[in-house]
C-alpha cells in the first residue's frame, strides 16, 4: 500500500523541524559565540547582524583556556591509547581463552557501570593521595583508563567472536605465534571495533566532569568541563559571549570525531542490544 | 594468558578496591576540625533516615529517573518510528545529527540550557511574544528549577534512546509486517501487537541501563542549578559531594552513596542477566 503523497510530505517535514528542534541549542550556541554579551542578552531571539570574533581572542589571551584545552587533549589522547591497548588485549582474550575466574570478571566488568561515582571518588581519594596523583593529570588518566575498560573490552569480546578462530589457527601452522596471528590478522579485521572503542574512549575523558572537578584543585591542571564550570560562576551575570566561545571550542572535538567515525560507533553502541 | 594479566591488575586496583573501601567508609565518622574518622558502626544510615535533605533528595531522584527515562522513552520511540517511515529522505543524515547532543560534552549542554531557561533568555522572550507577560524565572523558582534540569538531560539522552531503538526497528522481520497488513491490521494494532512485543528485550534492556546513568547524573543539576534554590532541585550525587568536598564529611557521602548503590542494585541485576542470557 504506498502512502498518500500529502502524507509523504506531511511527515518528512515533521521530521525536518523534529531534527532542527534537537539540534536548535547547538545552533543557538554557535551564533552565540559570535555576539556581544550585551547584544546577547538584550535580543535572544534575533540573528546577529554582524560577525564578532570578540569572544574567542578574549577567552583565549584573558583566561586559562588554552593551558585548559591542552590539558584536556592531553588526558584524553593518552586515555584513548592506553584503552585501545588493554582492551583489544582483554576482548581477545575473552573471547578466545577459557580461564579461571573469566565468568566474574564479566559480572564485575558489567556490574561496575552502575557504581555510584561518588562511592568510587571516596574509595580511592586514600590511593591516590598515597601515590600524589591527586590534582595531576595522570591520576585522570588512570581512572578514565578505568572507566572505558568494562564497556570497551565487552564490545571488542564481540567483534572478537564474530570472526572465525580457524583464521589464527591457521596463521599459527604456518609458523606465527599467537601474538602474532593476533596482531597480523585477527586485529586489521576487527579495526571497526577499535574506531568505536577509541571514539567511546574519546568522549568518555573529554567529556568527564564529576572526578576532574573533584581531583584538579588548580586552575592550570583543570579539564575543559571544569573551566567552564568556574568560569560560569556561581551566580550573577554570566559573560555569555566568551563562554559561549569556549563551549563551542569544547565541544567541537567530540562532536567532529562522532560525524567521522558515527558508522562504526553507532554499529558498536547499538549491536550489543539489537544482535 | 599473558593478555589479560594486566586487565585484571588494573580493575582490581582501579575498581575492586575503591568500590570496596567507599564501603567500608560509610561505617566512619568523621570528627569536625580535622580530628580523624572514627568507626561508627550504623550511625550514619540512622543520620540519614532522620535528614530532611536525604529524602527531598531521594524524592527528587526518582522523579529525575522516572521523568527522564520516561519521556526519553516515549519521545525516542516515536521519533524513532518517524525515521523508519521508508519515505523519509536524509534519514541516515538526520541519524547522524540527532546523536549530536549525545556527544556533546554534559557541561556545555547544561550551560547551553542555563542560558535558555534564564530570566531574560530566549525561553522566556519567545513566551514574551506569545503573549505570556510575566514567564517565570525557571532557575531561581522552587518546582521549576528540577523541571529545568530534567528538560536538560532529556536533550542529552534522548539521542542515544532514538538511535538504539531505531536499529530495533530496522532489525524487525517485515514479512510479520506484511502479512498483518494483508489480515487488516492498522497501524496502532500493529505497534502494540507486533513492533513492541518484538522489542520488548531491547526496550527492557535499554531502560535498564538509561535508568542507571540517569540515576547517577552529576553534571546537569550541578552546573545548572546547584540543587537550588533552597535545595529544591538536590539529587543524591550532589549531596553526596557536598557533603564529601564541601562538609568534609567522607563518612556520610559513602552511606549516601551506599543508598544509591542499593537502590541500584535491582536494575543491575536485571540488566546483567539479561546481557547474558543474549550473549
Amino acid at each position: 500500500m504506498r502512502p498518500k503523497r500529502s502524507v509523504v510530505i506531511t511527515m518528512n517535514i515533521v521530521a525536518f523541524v523534529v531534527v532542527l528542534l534537537i539540534l536548535s541549542p547547538l545552533l543557538m550556541l554557535v551564533l552565540n559565540s559570535f555576539r556581544e554579551t550585551t547584544d546577547i542578552y538584550q535580543n535572544p531571539l534575533k540573528l546577529p547582524e554582524k560577525l564578532y570574533t570578540g569572544n574567542y581572542s578574549k577567552i583565549f589571551q584573558d583566561t586559562s583556556f588554552g593551558r585548559n584545552f591542552a590539558n584536556s587533549m592531553t588526558v584524553t589522547l593518552v586515555t584513548v591509547l592506553l584503552c585501545i591497548v588493554i582492551t583489544t588485549l582483554a576482548g581477545y582474550a575473552m573471547s578466545r581463552f577459557k580461564f579461571k575466574g573469566k565468568n566474574p570478571l564479566i559480572l564485575w566488568l558489567l556490574a561496575s557501570q552502575a557504581f555510584p561515582g561518588i562511592l568510587m571518588i571516596i574509595g580511592l581519594f586514600s590511593l591516590l593521595n598515597r601515590y600524589s596523583l591527586q590534582n595531576n593529570p595522570l591520576g585522570l588518566i588512570i581512572l578514565y583508563t578505568t572507566f572505558t575498560i568494562p564497556f570497551c573490552s565487552w564490545l571488542l569480546k564481540g567483534y572478537f567472536d564474530e570472526i572465525p578462530q580457524a583464521l589464527e589457527e591457521a596463521a599459527m601452522i604456518d609458523g606465527c605465534t599467537r601474538f602474532q596471528a593476533m596482531r597480523k590478522i585477527i586485529v586489521p579485521m576487527a579495526v571497526p571495533g577499535i574506531v568505536a572503542v577509541g571514539t567511546f574512549a574519546f568522549l568518555l575523558s573529554w567529556n568527564e566532569f564529576f572526578f576532574a572537578l573533584v581531583i584538579m584543585r588548580e586552575n592550570a591542571n583543570y579539564t575543559l568541563p571544569v573551566f567552564l564550570s568556574r568560569f560560569v560562576g556561581t551566580g550573577g551575570a554570566v559573560e555569555w559571549g566568551a563562554l559561549s566561545a569556549g563551549a563551542l571550542i569544547t565541544a567541537l572535538p567530540p562532536i567532529l570525531l562522532f560525524l567521522l567515525s558515527q558508522k562504526y560507533l553507532i554499529g558498536g553502541l547499538t549491536r550489543g542490544a539489537v544482535k | 594468558m599473558p593478555y589479560i594479566l594486566p586487565v585484571l591488575i588494573v580493575v582490581a586496583l582501579i575498581s575492586v578496591y575503591p568500590f570496596v573501601n567507599g564501603i567500608y567508609n560509610s561505617f566512619f565518622s568523621d570528627a569536625v576540625f580535622g580530628g580523624g574518622k572514627y568507626f561508627s558502626g550504623l550511625e550514619n544510615f540512622k543520620d540519614l533516615v532522620s535528614d530532611n535533605l536525604f529524602w527531598t533528595g531521594l524524592k527528587n531522584n526518582l522523579i529525575w529517573s522516572a521523568a527522564c527515562v520516561g519521556f526519553e522513552l516515549v519521545l525516542g520511540m516515536l521519533i524513532a518510528l518517524l525515521l523508519n517511515l521508508p519515505y523519509i529522505k536524509l534519514r541516515g543524515i538526520y541519524r547522524a545529527l540527532i546523536l549530536l547532543p549525545w556527544a556533546t560534552t554534559p557541561v556545555v549542554a547544561a550551560l547551553i540550557w542555563r542560558y535558555i531557561f534564564g530570566v531574560m533568555g530566549p525561553l522566556n522572550s519567545f513566551l514574551n511574544a506569545l503573549g505570556f507577560a510575566n514567564p517565570p524565572n525557571w532557575l531561581v523558582t522552587p518546582g521549576y528549577s528540577l523541571f529545568a534540569c530534567i528538560v536538560a538531560n532529556i536533550w542529552i539522552g534522548l539521542p542515544f534512546v532514538i538511535v538504539t531503538l531505531l536499529a530495533g526497528l530496522q532489525s524487525l522481520p517485515s514479512d510479520v509486517y506484511e502479512a498483518a497488513e494483508i489480515d487488516g491490521a492498522g497501524i496502532l494494532k500493529r505497534f502494540f501487537h507486533l513492533t513492541l512485543p518484538l522489542m520488548k528485550s531491547l526496550i527492557l534492556i535499554l531502560v535498564t541501563l538509561n535508568t542507571i546513568w540517569t540515576f547517577n547524573m552529576f553534571d546537569i543539576v550541578y552546573s545548572m542549578t546547584n540543587g537550588g534554590p533552597g535545595n529544591s532541585s538536590m539529587l543524591l550525587s550532589l549531596y553526596s559531594y557536598q557533603n564529601a568536598f564541601a562538609y568534609f564529611q567522607q563518612g556520610y557521602a559513602s552511606a549516601i552513596g551506599v543508598i544509591c548503590l542499593l537502590i541500584l542494585l535491582l536494575p543491575v541485576t536485571f540488566y546483567i542477566r539479561e546481557v547474558r542470557n543474549e550473549a
